[in-house]
């Protein structure tokens, strides 16, 4: 498999997964049982280990989904050279840094004794 | 590239568009929930801007790029693993069909309606 195909497949993958996370996100956060979202309420959730794994899980995913499909739509509309080159590297770059900031809010919170 | 004006291609075009515009969302949210590391009074203060009428709008209009983003992909995997590809035209009337469902059902709540 080339590293084209990898890539096809895994967005598809990456897809299928985002959707079951993103279901149970949406579910939690906005519906049941809903109401406003609060400091309290998330810092509860992401003071847990199992919330943690979670969202860090889906943080990589979406990060992973969404640059991989920014470069798909780059791609077809720039020619080789400097450019292309240039976002390329905002990508990896910015990519890095939202999964620095991501991970830095998930894994500050520690359970209250 | 060339475009060729049928249904596929703006199936194509708006996943694509919904796709760019989820990115945006998606630093805007990472952005956001980073002020959880200021405290409790500084990010319900927040909270309260992004939960306002104006934004609860935003939210459905994001809630229908989502829906359409992740079930116009239902129909990419039809196609690309599946015998969508002979009938991807009704999957997408399909699709946009269970959409606009989720779509009421979800921005009820949101708008408060119920």
């Amino acid at each position: 498999m080339n590293a084209g195909s990898l890539r096809w497949l895994l967005q598809r993958i990456s897809g299928v997964v985002l959707i079951i996370l993103l279901l149970g996100h949406f579910g939690i956060t906005h519906y049941f049982p809903g109401g406003e979202v609060t400091y309290e309420k998330v810092v509860l959730r992401l003071s847990q280990p199992f919330w943690k794994f979670l969202n860090l899980t889906f943080l990589v995913l979406c990060l992973y989904h969404g640059l991989n499909g920014s470069w798909s739509v780059l791609e077809d509309y720039l020619e080789k050279g400097w450019l292309r080159i240039t976002l390329f590297g905002v990508l990896v770059i910015g990519g890095l840094a939202l999964l620095s900031l991501g991970a830095l809010t998930i894994l500050a919170f520690q359970p209250k004794v | 590239m060339r475009y060729r004006w049928q249904l596929g291609f703006w199936a194509f075009l708006l996943m694509r568009i919904s796709g760019v515009a989820l990115i945006f969302y998606l630093i805007l949210h990472i952005y956001v929930l980073h002020h959880l590391l200021d405290g409790p009074a500084a990010f319900n203060e927040l909270m309260k801007t992004v939960q306002s009428p104006l934004f609860k709008l935003f939210e459905v209009a994001l809630l229908g790029a989502v829906l359409y983003h992740a079930l116009n992909g239902v129909r990419v995997l039809v196609i690309d693993f599946g015998s969508g590809a002979k009938n991807h035209q009704p999957w997408f009337w399909a699709m946009v069909s269970i959409g606009v469902v989720f779509l009421i059902l979800g921005a009820l709540p949101i708008l408060k309606i119920f």
